[in-house]
């Protein structure tokens, strides 16, 4: 059996019929079919659709069929459409209703929406100008047609019926989707957040690039100015700057949040280059463009700590100060095709019970509240500002992961306090690997980074920032090149099952993903119970 | 016709080797031949299985991981696919008709494509287009497509379709134009630096006759919205001087671009479907068409008789025309093979054409009729009526003793005849069931 609801839509011309079977498609993912499109074959030969015409051919059809049509030509369409939510648009007798009920039964859900006739007509008029086919003359003409005239008769045997004078659009949609069992009413929680334990660089990338086929729906906020590198499966490294990190792990859906900061020639050059669609991407229109003043200006003024220069901070600054140079993603038209309102599609998604995944940058040791001011980013990196960013409610959220490094890192130049810094040569002789140096350079600014002991004060104040139910170490062959060669978690050398346990007692969290390597294949041990 | 400038070596190949005026059409051919040969061993859809088509062909199709997608190699000289079972099904489907395209091109065996950066060459993706027109003639054989002649075109609704049979837009769009009698264009474009648009290539529908030629830069803002792969917007637009309706759709950019690119169909913004175009039905009898001008009458006979068979419609024509069934009588047997066409005078401004598509005769399991064989014999009577200036007139060929569906044939008519502009009427018995195919309003009219 499949698990479908129909819809089915009556309502007087101009009551708003249309307007809400195309919201509630496009809202719950549903698709829309149109009684109209059933007419228009009836048409003769030469004969343009007019409203009159086509009032004239469904009386007719109702007439010789006693309604059937609609559910005959419906059905044949209806029976294989992927949608979970089918929209009928619309009924304009109770035999029409009555043969859908035959035909779905149960699943048969009557909308009457109407309005008083003076307000239709004044619709109507507004209306007129995109009208897609021939109107009337006036309202009064199309009130004229029998069917028509007794199309309120309908709200009587209606599942759900609403008067929309004093609403707008997107009211009607809510209060019909609210009665419609439509709206999650549940909060469940249904969101996986993962987020940096240290200064950045943890290899979230790769973490949430393993965890992403689990997901329905992937967010990202912050800026490009960090950089999620991942390994595909054919072998490649791939650096992501503004999209989520498993775009390339599955199909799952993307959404950037309303608190993200983009750059949009970069932006659609990672787009283009990850072949991603635009109904696949949502872009938050009220998502802040960075302009090139904004580069100029961070290389100038950020001369002091070592930033990544990406333009970031100043368009946030600009965003707060709310001057009238600030662009949004709204005003780009290039990322037009791209733009959707994130809650939609996080309601979209908490309706279908789908699974969703928070990425957060950068690490906690680098948040403009939490970490050692100056040398921080200019946002929020805990996860309580990730979700301010995507606009999703705390008690949403399912697991959190806090990603860390064997030994932190902090990038190259002037960029903040280590406890003890050490040379990448220290951590070659301590863990027998070769060629650090060379790989240690920042994603974003090709710098070497800097190295240190790991800090467990750091760690716990992560810990608290966060309340991770989850670690995911990082590094671990840093610790013991051997580690490279481990596949489950007890080939691990003990020295690093120690180091994990004395993580797990800082943290109060279980070390769950183990990542012991580069290599894409097999590289991280999962011991997740979830 | 196309504004590609191929460097392809591959591609240069198939230009030099066999004559090809145009890579697009010469890969169209191939690859409708390949389905149609697979479609007479019993291979159906849609959707239209690609491991069927890939056994039918002998090549091993082999299963691994860390593909992107799928990837053709020789193994001892043998083609063998190999593939990433974790895509999705239509993802699958193409990608191994798309490998299958790859088969086509006789020096496939002389570099592994795969994603090595070091042996990637600037202009493949020449030949990945190339490939992708291929996979879409086997996704969508003749007869699949629910598109009748006068069927709207309506790009959301196209782009529905393209999802069921797992094809590229591009390639969809490409179909559809050769089908209908509708006035219309395909184009395909690019965005230039100063965010106008190089038009890459066209196709026009048999009724389309403005020109606009591939190279010429258009500024169209309906272009323009279309930033994202996917996305499809429509308007009326002037194009050089004529008001046109443009619907386009971005669809995935060229390597390095960050653009997508951007095709889509023009047609005229106030249009009127020529009544004359493709193909006409009539109830009555094409042994006795009726016209002024000058008349081809075509029909299916098989590559063992002699001479026309004594019964159905070939037995109105022996009585009709005896000097043209003489005529054929004579003809050497060696050049009687499948796919050949046998052109008889019958009477002033009247031909007859004798299609050899039939293997045999007599009860069979097998449709009798060679869809590869109809194909080029349609081609040559192509050809033909065009230098002869004269329209075909017809019965429902191959669908009697041949036993295939009418679709099928119908598309390959259209497809042959029509979109060359050869005027093609079809005769229907007073007292005959009109073939299966209730998608054209045309054929509803005569009901």
């Amino acid at each position: 059996m499949v698990q479908r609801v129909v819809i089915v839509v009556s309502g007087p011309v101009a009551g708003g019929k249309s307007l809400l079977a195309r919201s509630l498609a496009e809202r719950f993912g549903g698709i829309r079919f149109s009684t109209r499109d059933l007419l228009v074959p009836h048409l003769a030969e030469g004969q343009t659709p007019t409203r009159g015409t086509l009032q004239r051919i469904g009386a007719e059809l109702d007439e010789r069929t006693n309604g059937r049509w609609v559910v005959d030509g419906l059905s044949r369409r209806i029976f294989d459409a992927d949608e979970e939510v089918v929209i009928v648009d619309a009924a304009r007798i109770a035999a029409q209703i009555e043969g859908l009920r035959q035909a779905f039964g149960r699943d048969v859900r009557h909308v009457h929406v109407t309005a008083p006739r003076k307000v239709c007509a004044e619709r109507y008029e507004n209306r007129r100008s995109e009208a897609e086919f021939e109107e009337a003359a006036s309202y009064a003409a199309v009130v004229a047609d029998p069917t028509e005239e007794r199309i309120d008769d309908l709200g009587a045997m209606a599942d759900v019926a609403v008067d929309t004078e004093r609403d707008g659009p997107d009211d009607v949609v809510v209060r019909v989707a609210a009665q419609l069992g439509l709206l999650d009413r549940e909060h469940a929680s249904c969101v996986d957040v993962i987020v940096g334990g240290s200064y950045g660089s943890e290899g979230k990338g790769n973490i949430a690039f393993h965890l992403a086929p689990e997901y329905d729906l992937l967010l990202r906020v912050g800026g490009p100015n960090a950089a999620h590198k991942v390994y595909l499966a054919s072998g490649e490294i791939f650096t992501h700057f503004s999209l989520p990190s498993g775009t390339q792990a599955g199909d799952a859906r993307l959404a950037l949040g309303p608190g993200a900061v983009v750059y949009p020639p970069e932006l659609l050059d990672e787009i283009a280059r990850c072949d991603v669609s635009s109904s696949r991407l949502s872009i938050d229109p009220l998502v802040m463009i960075i302009d090139d003043a904004d580069k100029a200006r961070e290389a100038e003024k950020l001369g002091g700590i070592a930033s990544t220069k990406s333009g970031t901070g100043f368009a946030t600054a600009r965003r707060i100060m709310r001057g009238d140079d600030v662009r949004l993603a709204r005003d780009v038209p290039e990322l037009h095709p791209y733009v959707r309102p994130t809650y939609e599609i996080l309601e979209q998604a908490y309706a279908s019970r789908q699974r969703i995944m928070l990425e957060g940058t950068q690490g906690s040791g680098l948040s403009l509240f939490h970490g050692p001011y100056p040398y921080v980013t200019s946002r929020d990196t805990n996860v309580a500002g990730c979700l301010a960013e995507a606009g999703i409610a705390p008690s949403r959220v399912r697991r959190v992961v806090l990603v860390v490094r064997t030994y932190p890192i902090r990038v190259g130049g002037t960029s903040g306090p280590l406890t003890t810094e050490l040379t990448w040569e220290e951590i070659e002789e301590r863990s027998g690997l070769k060629g650090l140096a060379e790989k240690e350079l920042t994603s974003k600014t090709q710098r070497l980074r800097r190295v240190g002991e790991p800090e467990w004060d750091l760690l716990r104040r992560a810990a608290l920032l966060n309340a991770p139910t989850d670690i995911a170490l990082t590094f671990a062959d840093y610790l013991d090149g051997r580690n490279v060669e481990a596949w489950r978690f007890e080939q691990l050398t003990d020295e690093t099952i120690r180091f994990i346990e004395e993580v797990e007692r800082v943290t109060g969290a279980r070390v769950s993903l183990i990542s012991t390597g580069f290599m894409q294949y097999r590289g991280i041990i999962d011991r997740r119970q979830w | 016709m196309t504004a590609i400038n191929w460097t392809h070596p591959s591609v240069l190949r198939v230009l030099e080797q066999q004559g090809a005026k145009d890579p697009l059409e010469w890969v169209e051919t191939r690859a409708r031949d390949l389905a149609l040969q697979a479609i007479e061993q019993g291979w159906t859809g849609p959707p239209y299985d690609s491991f069927k088509l890939a056994d039918a062909l002998d090549i091993e199709v082999v299963a691994r991981q860390d593909l992107d997608d799928a990837r053709l190699v020789a193994i001892e000289g043998k083609p063998r696919i190999e593939f990433n079972p974790q895509r999705r099904p239509a993802r699958i489907r193409f990608s191994l008709a798309h490998e299958i395209g790859h088969l086509l091109f006789d020096d496939y065996a002389d570099r592994t494509r795969y994603r090595d950066m070091d042996q990637r060459r600037a202009d493949d993706w020449q030949l990945e287009v190339l490939c992708n027109v291929a996979a879409a003639e086997l996704l969508m054989p003749a007869g699949a497509l629910p598109i009748g002649e006068t069927t709207d075109l309506d790009l959301v609704r196209l782009l529905d379709l393209r999802a069921k049979f797992g094809v590229s837009t591009e390639a969809l769009l490409r179909r559809v134009i050769r089908l209908t009698a509708r006035p219309a264009c395909l184009f395909a474009a690019a965005r230039t630096d100063d965010g106008r648009f190089r038009i890459d290539y066209t196709v026009r529908s048999r009724a389309w006759t403005p020109e606009l030629r591939s190279g010429d830069v258009v500024s169209a803002e309906v272009l323009a919205r279309c930033t994202a792969v996917g996305y499809a917007d429509h308007g009326v637009e002037i194009w050089d001087g004529q008001e046109l309706r443009v619907q386009a759709v971005g669809v995935p950019p060229y390597p390095g671009d960050r653009f997508p690119r951007v095709i889509g169909l023009l047609q005229p913004a106030s249009e009127t479907v020529p009544d004359d175009a493709g193909l006409r039905y009539v109830r009555g009898d094409a042994s006795q068409p009726r016209t002024d001008g000058r008349a081809i009458i075509a029909h299916v006979v098989n590559n063992r008789a002699k001479r026309w068979g004594g019964q159905g419609f070939a037995r109105s024509l022996m009585k009709r025309f005896p000097a043209a069934k003489d005529a054929y009588a004579d003809w050497p047997a060696k050049e009687r093979r499948l796919g050949a066409l046998h052109i008889a005078p019958a009477a002033d401004d009247l031909w007859i054409a004798s299609l050899v598509a039939q293997a045999g005769y007599g009860p069979s399991d097998q449709p009798r009729l060679r869809l590869p064989a109809l194909r080029q014999c349609l081609e040559s009577l192509a050809e033909t009526a065009t230098s002869l200036r004269a329209e075909v007139h017809m019965p429902l060929i191959g669908t009697g003793q041949g036993g295939t569906p009418w679709p099928k044939v119908r598309d390959l008519i259209l497809e042959e005849l029509s979109r060359r502009h050869v005027r093609v009427t079809v005769h229907i018995l007073p007292n005959a069931l009109m073939p299966e195919d209730a998608d054209d309003s045309a054929q509803m009219a005569l009901l």
